[in-house]
């Protein structure tokens, strides 16, 4: 049921949409508009000027905000625009929320009169429909006008503490539509030339359950009124023109050096998918598909077989599904380009509207940034690893996916300061960084989208809420297995302490608990799902009294084990009861049994793997004094292999391809040599000739299914309903492992088509 | 008499030298020695001595001060030449170094630093997960104890520690500094077990709350403890030997000195940046000059650092090597800019830095191997920098080496050939750079750098200033005549000071004896550290500060506070919190109805030294000679004459219009056509800017 009456709000899109950005008409418009020739000491000069505005606005916003959610972990950004939202410049912290200000820039000229908007305004905006994430980030945008011309616009967003759902902290499990999610803002006048509405101001912090929120956007108003005096002055000192200039020469820049980087890669289409679990009332599974095709100097991201629409809060609208692809460039190929419209200029997006990934009104959303948002980074990013690692030039830019996804643990209640709080345990913004083509992924690396990750203290948590942590340290085995290995996650465990009322409430919401999504590549397998839990008559009470050591793990808490759903509703935290969570891990490269032994040894003994996954997974077996022990090792590792071509079975070509038509000479990643000029393709572990070029290679390679619980604990075991399967394509001589990923009734199992 | 000064820099061991009789200066320079620093020690004041004419043992024994500012524990950190440290954590929490709270992977890296995720990574670690104990033992966030300290436990891992052939151990355990007992009883058994073990802890060096810094810096701490007293003992040692009766005082990051016996290691480090902003501090008093913006442009890193009302600020965060540590360290903003930066091509745009040729191969002016165009090579072709003049005619520069890496690498590709436009496009936009980092520190501590005096020290910022102090606005110039040896000027005339502090939130309204009480403990400790470092009772000043924030906001802002508390102390400060909250993020921006909490209670101990007095100018005019050469004049973008002056022979009251150069050994001072400069009595240059 689609109201129609304010349908015409809603982000144009039609049924199917190719979201393609026509290259040669955009270049010439943007030359067109430019005839002032801007030499390169002044475009230097005033492009380091627009970044340097742009962090200024970013940290004067995050120095007066008071949410601990976006200072602790970042969650703003700022960016300065082009007059129609063109995106020049963002600023340095939540890479995602940057490439919605453009959105909202566009609805906010589509639905204000243009007589409406005038010199000194600021509009707040956080309806995911029209541009917004999800509705926690609000966002405000000011029109700069010189001289009665509009010449740019910027912007700051921010995650807020709460929004007035179902919910306190603005994460409503068991929301059906988008009302339920809180406030609902179309672009609104905040700051009506030059003066503050306190009226709506009023209207912002009564709909909220926090007051800081209202202090928030006081800091997105005075960081905007900053950044518009100090653009002003930079246009006083060089001239519109000049200023007009440099903006879209930095946009064409950008456009350029990706253009050009595109076009030495090798053409081609892969295909990836990526799941969700649970969509806050039924334990369903959605899937994103993504089908790249880089062609030229383009590339296009099409998501035609995702799922529909879910009925709960993991969807994301269009503006999260363009705020992911772009991420996933900017991190992929973009490491020294601009994060601009340059890049989004390159890219075509493919999506059908009522998709999980692009949902259609009313569905809810406010999961978004959390599930279907970062799940489709997840999906974009191996396409685009698999695309580099062809590369002898870019291969060592190539990386396993990172911690797949993130999480809201949200405690709420009275605190022991005598005040009402919701608050959400940021520590999972430590999650495991994907493995490199050179080295092992970052141990507690961050959030993919965040730049500038951050976890709170200890000691800063308890000071504040009525909570005692009883651990929080790496988890062990997290880290994808691989030749190099993922980086690891953690796992945390607290409790109720010195709370007024005895109590408090625990909500959480959080992805990828049934499967893990940081997959990895060249064969290396996935990192962690996460796990959240419950233990109840622990026999802790809050004076401790006669304990001698506090429990120090997982398996190591007293009392009564309950796994909990990754949307689990709000229930009370009682007294004596531990709550623990853990976060996902980075993805491993190449297979685990090539991995140098002595690394095996040494991680043991850091404690990075157990003794167990060293022996199955890695093959490596240790002395009883815990040294390396050689012979015993190499036995070992050749009887898995083995065993591995053993149990393995054909594949089905007619559902993918693996397929490389070149004449170049090249290795992919650690598994395969590309001979060209010989025309042969072989296994890198054992120089076995596989295939020849052009060739579908799953006909030549062998596939291994095998349970979650293959690339070691806390892979999804605690969730099981045996609908995810581990699989792993293997050389059907040797049983090295040749690419590793997820295998889900009907989901389409990964393809490469290289054309090189 | 003579006060002697000793800054050892990552390049040179710079050295001054008063003479308390004569009211002579002399400056000495020497190759800092990174093997052995007592080498260029010696060898910098070897090299001050030859001014005036005495040797190295009759300067000894007749100095009555003797400062020191080393790169000792910045050495041991960045180079991983620190003690084998263990470490000794709360159980459940010995994760805390590595996970570095995520922020280790990108801690103190730019934005475009940041961009690379796959080039970011955690630092080498000081102490891995091998290196780090845990202990069993609990306290709350009250400072109550939850969980008893196992003592047998720390008996079993100390031996354990010995054993493995440590050398020094760092103790964190959660909540210390809201209680220190089980850190202090860990400490007092390992003095018992293993006496020989340096031990350093964390409530004691850091008494802040936020446990991962904290660790970090008595880590730190642990790791250069050992080094650091090593290398102090030796030099006093070879200083007694050539004849010094006078202990040895060391230059702290606080901008303060501390004597030898009594110093915290890592309060060592960046200590030279430290005394030159004390240098400038002293310098804006002295001269009356208004506020000042002290800059420092060296070979790779430009710094920037803001004195208001004579005083500098403290930064609440130090980066090391990625890590984040809780030191009392002078606020200084720094980005890899400087005389090393390289100009590079991207695509066509011209960018320069922030890699840098550094000393080794350097600039390609320098002839030693560099073929990539610099910041120091445009300043030669643009004619600044004289090639027979530099480092006082030590080293010639190669002119046309300079001209042809700017002409094949920048102009060819970029500006038609056009050598000169190439050369000064890369000045423009280092010091534009430079210029964008002076705006952003200053804005973002509240303040407008056009209200401000720029001053300028450091090889290149006597040649650079003339450009980034008019691009952002500022009125006057003030180059020290000690710009090239600043940091140890400033180390000259530092006092002795002991920064404390205390860690305890505490929500306002208080009764205003409870805070009178945590000051006057402070300053009991104060008095106690002053005696010890010989300061008399009436040399004595204590400044109280308070770190407060609107409860439930996360940062903290500082603001001094009444030196004895009475009943309308607390409505001051929250008066003044206010004030400076809203002068800081603007008005209206604080929630007042959260209330303020105190989060860090501190007190500044100052023991005040002498101020050597510095040389006056000559009066004389008759000594003024002036060349010319030209130089490139960035008002008609092209080369035009400039008279070029012999600094150190200018007399006082001596003025002269831009454009033109005034030279001193180790630098050159640019005036633009728009400038003019005048000497003072201490042969400072001021310039002033239309």
């Amino acid at each position: 049921m689609k109201p129609i009456k304010n349908s015409y709000k809603y982000l144009k899109i039609d049924k199917k949409v190719s979201t393609t950005v026509k290259p040669k008409k955009s270049i010439k418009t943007v030359k067109a508009s430019k005839s002032i020739k801007i030499d390169p000491v002044t475009f230097e000069v005033l492009n380091h000027r627009l970044l340097s505005i742009t962090e200024e606005m970013g940290i004067q916003y995050m120095r007066c905000s008071g949410s601990n959610v976006l200072i602790t972990g970042n969650d703003a950004a700022s960016a300065i625009m082009q007059p129609d939202g063109g995106l020049v410049s963002v600023g340095p912290y939540i890479v995602t929320q940057g490439n919605v200000l453009p959105l909202i820039v566009n609805s906010t000229q589509r639905l204000i009169p243009k007589n409406e908007i005038c010199d000194g305004d600021i509009f707040i905006c956080n309806d995911p429909y029209l541009g917004a994430i999800h509705a926690p980030d609000f966002a405000t945008v000011a029109p700069i006008f010189y001289k009665n011309e509009l010449v740019a616009w910027i912007g700051a967003s921010g995650h807020q503490l709460d929004t007035g759902g179902m919910d306190p902290g603005g994460f409503s499990v068991k929301a059906v539509d988008i009302h339920q999610e809180g406030l609902r803002m179309s672009p609104v006048k905040i700051v009506d030339k030059g003066e503050v509405r306190e009226d709506i101001l009023s209207w912002i912090t009564n709909q909220v359950r926090d007051p800081l929120v209202g202090l928030d956007v006081k800091g997105q108003i005075a960081a905007l009124n900053n950044g518009r005096l100090r653009v002003l002055e930079l246009i006083d000192t060089w001239g519109c023109d000049i200023f007009k200039g440099v903006m879209s020469k930095s946009i064409d820049y950008a456009e350029q050096k990706l253009s050009a980087r595109l076009l030495e890669l090798a053409d081609g289409v892969w295909r990836d998918v990526q799941f969700i679990d649970h969509d806050g009332h039924k334990d369903e599974i959605y899937m994103i598909v993504c089908t790249m095709t880089k062609k030229g100097k383009r590339i296009k991201f099409d998501f035609t077989g995702t799922s529909p629409n879910a009925k709960g809060l993991i969807n994301s609208t269009y503006s999260g599904l363009q705020a992911a692809v772009l991420s996933s460039m900017y991190i992929n190929l973009c490491w020294d380009i601009p994060w601009n419209k340059g890049v989004r200029n390159c890219i075509d997006i493919v999506s059908e509207l009522g998709t999980v990934n692009n949902c259609e009104y009313p569905m809810p959303c406010a999961m978004a940034t959390i599930s279907a948002v970062i799940v489709t980074i997840d999906v974009t990013w191996r396409c685009l690893s698999q695309l580099l690692m062809c590369s002898e030039k870019y291969k060592s830019q190539s990386m396993a996916v990172w911690s797949g996804t993130s999480m809201a643990p949200i405690f709420a209640g009275h605190s022991q300061h005598g005040f009402q709080f919701a608050a959400t345990e940021m520590s999972h913004f430590g999650g495991g960084g994907g493995a490199r083509t050179y080295g092992d992924g970052v141990d507690t690396a961050g959030i993919v989208f965040n730049t500038t990750p951050n976890m709170p203290n200890i000691e800063d948590q308890e000071a504040e809420y009525p909570v005692l942590y009883l651990f929080r340290k790496h988890l062990e085995d997290s880290g994808g297995p691989g030749f190099y290995r993922g980086g690891r996650s953690a796992e945390l465990a607290y409790m109720v302490y010195d709370a007024p009322k005895g109590q408090l409430e625990g909500l959480f919401a959080g992805t990828g608990a049934e499967m893990p999504n940081a997959i990895g590549i060249s064969g290396g397998l996935p990192g962690a799902a996460i796990r959240i839990a419950r233990f109840t008559h622990t026999g802790l009470d809050q004076s401790f009294k006669g304990l001698k050591r506090f429990p120090c793990g997982f398996k190591d808490i007293p009392g009564n084990l309950e796994i909990l759903s990754c949307k689990h509703v709000r229930t009370p935290m009682l007294q004596g009861d531990v709550w623990y969570h853990s976060w996902q891990a980075g993805g491993g490269y190449g297979d685990p049994l090539s991995r140098e032994a002595p690394k095996v040894v040494e991680d043991f003994s850091r404690g990075a793997i157990s003794r167990d996954a060293a022996k199955n997974i890695y093959g490596v077996v240790l002395t009883s004094e815990q040294k390396l022990d050689v012979q015993a090792t190499e036995l070992l590792r050749k009887s898995i292999k083995n065993q591995k071509v053993i149990e393995s079975t054909e594949i089905d070509t007619s559902l993918s391809m693996f397929r490389f038509q070149t004449d170049k000479t090249f290795e992919y990643g650690n598994a395969l040599k590309i001979d060209g000029k010989n025309n042969k393709i072989t296994c890198l572990q054992c120089l076995h000739v596989i295939g020849k070029s052009g060739e579908n290679l799953l006909a030549k390679f062998k596939q291994r299914l095998t349970p979650l619980s293959d690339a070691g604990p806390v892979r999804g075991q605690d969730y099981e309903h045996g609908r995810f399967k581990l699989r792993q394509i293997l050389c059907p001589s040797c049983g090295s492992a040749i690419d590793t990923n997820l295998a889900f009734d009907g989901a389409p199992p990964p393809l490469i088509d290289l054309i090189y | 008499m003579f006060t002697v000064a000793i800054d050892v820099g990552g390049t040179f061991t710079d050295v001054v030298i008063f003479d308390k009789k004569s009211q002579k200066i002399a400056m000495g320079k020497s190759l800092t020695t990174p093997l052995n620093l007592q080498t260029g020690v010696i060898n910098g004041l070897e090299n001050a001595c030859e001014k005036f004419d005495i040797d190295i043992k009759s300067l000894l024994s007749k100095t009555e001060r003797i400062i020191h500012a080393t790169t000792q524990s910045t050495n041991a950190v960045f180079e991983f030449k620190g003690a084998k440290t263990a470490v000794l954590t709360t159980q459940g929490f010995e994760d805390t170094l590595i996970i570095m709270r995520a922020s280790g992977r990108v801690a103190g890296l730019s934005v475009f630093e940041r961009h690379h995720y796959r080039n970011t990574q955690k630092p080498r670690l000081l102490a891995n997960e091998k290196d780090i104990f845990s202990i069993s033992e609990r306290i709350d966030y009250k400072g109550e104890i939850v969980l008893e300290l196992d003592e047998s436990q720390v008996i079993n891992i100390v031996e354990k520690i010995a054993n493995l052939g440590y050398e020094s151990i760092s103790i964190a355990y959660l909540f210390s500094h809201k209680n220190p007992v089980h850190e202090l009883r860990t400490a007092s058994i390992i003095k018992k077990i293993a006496p020989n073990i340096y031990v350093s802890v964390s409530s004691s060096i850091a008494p802040v709350i936020g446990e991962y810094e904290r660790s970090a810096t008595a880590l730190f701490n642990g790791y250069v403890g050992p080094v650091i007293e090593s290398y102090l003992k030796g030099l006093e040692k070879t200083l007694k030997g050539l004849g010094l009766k006078e202990q040895l005082l060391i230059v702290q990051s606080n901008g303060g000195l501390t004597t030898a016996k009594q110093v915290t290691p890592i309060y060592t480090i960046e200590s030279g940046p430290a005394a030159g902003v004390v240098g400038a501090a002293h310098l804006s008093s002295e001269l009356d000059s208004g506020d000042v913006i002290a800059t420092d442009v060296g070979g790779t890193t430009f710094k920037v650092a803001i004195v208001k009302n004579g005083r500098w600020t403290y930064t609440k965060e130090t980066i090391l090597n990625q890590y984040q540590l809780r030191l009392p360290m002078v606020d200084v903003s720094s980005i890899g800019a400087g005389g090393g930066s390289i100009a590079w091509l991207d695509n066509d745009r011209l960018r320069v830095g922030p890699q840098s040729a550094s000393s080794s191969p350097g600039p390609a002016c320098y002839g030693l191997g560099g073929t990539e165009p610099t910041v120091t090579d445009a300043d030669v072709v643009l004619g600044y920098i004289s090639p027979a003049k530099f480092l006082a005619g030590k080293m010639q520069l190669n002119h046309s080496a300079a001209f042809h890496a700017i002409k094949t690498k920048i102009a060819d590709p970029l500006f038609e050939g056009d050598t000169l436009r190439a050369a000064a496009g890369i000045r423009r936009v280092i010091d534009s750079q430079m210029a964008d980092l002076i705006r952003k520190s200053t804005l973002e501590r509240g303040h407008d750098p056009r209200n401000f005096v720029m001053m300028a020290y450091g090889g290149s910022g006597p040649t650079h200033a003339a450009s980034y102090a008019a691009e952002v606005g500022c009125k006057k110039i003030i180059i020290p005549y000690f710009a090239t040896v600043h940091s140890a000027y400033g180390a000259a005339i530092s006092d002795i000071r002991f920064s404390l502090s205390f860690s305890d939130p505490l929500i306002l309204p208080v009764d205003f004896r409870k805070l009178e009480k945590i000051y006057l403990a402070m300053e009991n400790q104060g008095h106690e550290k002053l005696a010890e470092a010989g300061v008399s009772k009436s040399k004595r000043r204590f400044e109280r500060w308070v770190e407060a924030r609107y409860r439930r906001q996360v940062h903290n802002v500082r603001i001094p506070v009444d030196s004895k508390f009475n009943k309308a102390s607390i409505a001051k400060l929250i008066d003044d919190f206010n004030k400076e909250y809203e002068r800081l993020f603007g008005v209206g921006s604080g929630l007042r109805d959260a209330g303020v909490e105190c989060i860090n209670f501190g007190v500044e101990a100052i023991g005040l030294i002498n101020k050597p007095v510095a040389e006056l100018a000559s009066k004389s005019r008759a000594k003024i000679k002036a060349e010319s050469r030209m130089a490139y004049c960035l008002k008609n973008q092209k080369m035009v004459r400039h008279l070029i002056y012999d600094g150190p022979s200018l007399p006082s009251n001596f003025e002269l219009s831009g454009p033109a150069l005034i030279e001193h050994p180790g630098t050159t001072i640019v005036i633009s056509a728009n400038q003019f400069a005048k000497i003072d009595k201490y042969k400072h240059t001021h310039i002033h800017i239309k």
